[in-house]
């Protein structure tokens, strides 16, 4: 798969098709997973109507970890067989992953002024997805700030790599901080006892979220392709002549 | 890492092409040197000598073709047997000339003494001065100093006379006719009209497109 | 090995001769201290269980903005060039930058300590516990701050990015640091769990921040 897609024609003949089913798809899991979450699923019953939240942020949060895991692995990819193609995709997922972990800690924003009383608290799962957008923040700002693309990527690799493998070491770290002042945090349902009505939104919003970034990526990479072909006219290389003296 | 032995001296150039940036700044470049051979590239500010020089040193990663010295492709293995000067003299301003060339003596594990390769280079008298207070033609001699004490069988030289006096000149032309009389290679990089060095004297001219 | 101690003595002795730039950390960091304590005002009640967070915020920025001219200077000037012709491994450079930057940069901190601890009235336990922590985490500290020292050479005004870079890497040093000198107080070095994390924490950064910083210090000179 990673081999046939490493041809930019095939990649471009691939991704001409799959952006709109992509797109399609995540508008119509998302659109039914807002159905479902926001009108058609039983009330909590402690926090009411509140929890509804719940299905916009959890995906959200799970979407921007996936997007970082698979930034990481593209920048593997990329540095091993140094492939432009993989550079591009860590790069394209790079905004909307960020974009995710961002509408991730604003609904838990929301959800946490409903149920703790407070916008923000110092938890173990807030404080983790915060340090994963100062991640997202500092790859994009590495891509920003280095004006030879060529070592932009490399660098910018280097980064998410470091920056992936330490992920579980500063969310093991956190968790163990936050068990030092314990805080009311909201008791999120364990996944395999979640009642279907629970579980089918949640699901049909993570599914919706993923395509949606696959589209995004797709269109993304679709557009630096066919910039990078208007850029491709490079003056001639200098002829060189030889002779003995 | 791994030195060239001294008996396989030969540079092999195949279908190299180097840009900078966006610009493809040499390509489809072929040409081989043995021992003894001196090679100057001469073409205008921006044509990209330097680049191509930083390419056959190993340091700049080609677009596609190889280099090759001493049997190994210097983008795989690094090789220690080159020696580079390039614009940048890479001497720290507040150790004396003798303590900048000590480290390097020590970097490269040599037996050459630092004081030996001062006096080769003119530079004897400036020994305890701090390099911040050499001129710009004297640390270009402390660069050459440097590149004695390296001992490699081939030199790639970026401008070495810029800013160097006439007697400055001369001690380089000297130097690489020593060099290439024992079985090195040169190449040079220079505004300077080329000279015969040695028996088998070439100029790679690169003309046409500039870049800025 | 001959080289790799050839390099530890050349930087300390341009740090030496730098005219006192090196120990501007120390200064940042007294400074840092000062400024927490009247902004917190200044009474020992309030500042005492404070202390050893702010002492080791004080050690992380002090250094965090060291990181930013230690590979830049050699790859500026060509010297990193000849370096890498000289057939050292990028690795061995990194090593012996990182050990001469332990020396030049976390050294002083850790002796300044004593007189940190003074400013804010703490138990002589608390003090060991800092040191004991500040021992083990360096490593961990230097690494890191290596790795995106060498990610950002050339880049012009790096330092804020430097620390954006860095902080999330050190997150778990700062909390396990800071919770490590507390609870060193009632038990012996070894059962101190945030000792044995830190100690790991620092073996995997050398492990990871080393290599990588070589992999970007090449990345640089291509």
């Amino acid at each position: 798969m990673i081999s046939f897609l490493a041809n930019p024609l095939r990649f471009k003949k691939f991704a001409n098709v799959a952006a709109p089913i992509f797109g399609l798809l995540a508008l119509f899991l998302i659109g039914s997973g807002l159905y479902f979450g926001l009108y058609n699923s039983p009330e909590d019953q402690l926090q009411g109507h509140s929890v509804r939240i719940m299905y916009v942020h959890v995906p959200a949060v799970w979407t921007g970890m996936a997007a970082y895991a698979g930034m990481a692995f593209a920048s593997l990819l990329a540095y091993i067989w140094r492939h432009p193609l993989s550079d591009e995709l860590a790069r394209a997922l790079a905004l909307p992953g960020a974009a995710f972990t961002a509408l991730g800690l604003i609904t838990g924003a929301l959800w946490g002024k409903t149920s703790w009383g407070t916008y923000w608290q110092w938890d173990g799962r807030m404080t983790s997805t915060l340090i994963l957008l100062f991640l997202f923040i500092g790859y994009m700002a590495v891509w920003a700030g280095i004006d030879d693309k060529r070592r932009a990527a490399r660098i910018a690799g280097l980064v998410a790599m470091v920056g992936s493998i330490n992920l579980p070491i500063i969310k093991f770290s956190v968790d163990w901080w936050n068990t030092l002042h314990q805080t009311s945090s909201v008791s999120m349902p364990d996944a395999p006892g979640l009642p279907g009505s629970i579980l089918l939104p949640l699901m049909l919003m993570t599914f919706g979220y993923t395509f949606f970034l696959g589209w995004l990526v797709l269109s993304k990479m679709l557009n630096k392709i066919a910039s990078a072909k208007t850029r491709r006219k490079r003056p001639a290389a200098a002829t060189t002549t030889l002779e003995k003296l | 890492m791994t030195t060239a032995t001294k008996t396989s001296s030969q540079l092999v150039v195949t279908d190299l092409a180097v840009s900078r940036g966006d610009n493809l700044l040499i390509d489809g470049l072929s040409f081989s040197m043995d021992a003894g051979d001196t090679l100057w590239v001469a073409g205008s500010n921006g044509i990209g000598k330097t680049s191509l020089l930083k390419c056959i040193a190993g340091l700049l990663r080609p677009d596609s073709g190889h280099v090759v010295w001493g049997e190994q492709d210097v983008h795989k293995y690094i090789s220690s047997d080159t020696g580079y000067q390039g614009h940048h003299d890479g001497h720290k301003p507040n150790l004396t000339v003798l303590e900048n060339l000590r480290f390097w003596q020590s970097v490269f594990a040599s037996p050459i003494a630092p004081e030996y390769a001062l006096e080769q280079v003119g530079l004897s008298a400036q020994i305890n001065l701090r390099a911040k207070g050499l001129s710009a033609g004297q640390s270009r001699r402390l660069s050459l100093a440097r590149l004695l004490i390296k001992r490699a069988s081939l030199w790639i030289l970026d401008e070495p006379a810029a800013a160097m006096d006439a007697k400055g000149r001369s001690v380089i032309h000297a130097l690489v006719g020593e060099h290439v009389a024992s079985g090195g290679c040169a190449l040079i990089a220079s505004h300077t009209p080329p000279e015969k060095i040695g028996n088998n004297t070439r100029v790679l001219t690169l003309s046409g497109a500039e870049h800025e | 090995m001959n080289s790799i101690g050839g390099l530890i003595v050349r930087d300390i002795r341009i740090a030496l001769r730098s005219g006192g730039a090196w120990l501007l950390g120390l200064v940042f960091f007294a400074v840092f201290l000062s400024m927490s304590a009247i902004a917190l005002g200044g009474e020992f009640k309030t500042l005492r269980p404070l202390a050893p967070a702010l002492i080791w915020l004080a050690v992380v920025f002090s250094l965090l903005f060291s990181f930013e001219h230690l590979f830049s200077d050699d790859a500026e000037d060509g010297s990193l060039e000849h370096i890498k012709l000289s057939g050292m491994s990028m690795n061995a450079y990194v090593l012996a930058k990182v050990c001469a930057h332990w020396l030049l940069a976390i050294l002083p901190l850790i002796i300044a300590l004593p007189l940190a601890v003074l400013l804010f009235d703490l138990p002589t336990d608390i003090l060991l516990g800092l040191f004991v922590s500040m021992v083990i985490a360096s490593p961990a500290l230097v690494c890191y701050g290596a790795f995106s020292g060498a990610c950002l050479v050339g880049f012009k005004g790096g330092g804020f990015l430097l620390v954006l870079l860095t902080i999330p890497l050190v997150i778990p040093v700062l909390i396990f640091s800071v919770s490590g000198a507390v609870s060193f107080q009632n038990a012996s070095l070894f059962q101190v769990l945030e000792f044995q994390a830190l100690a790991g924490i620092s073996l995997i950064a050398a492990a990871i921040g080393i290599p990588a910083a070589a992999a970007a210090l090449n990345t640089v000179m291509e």
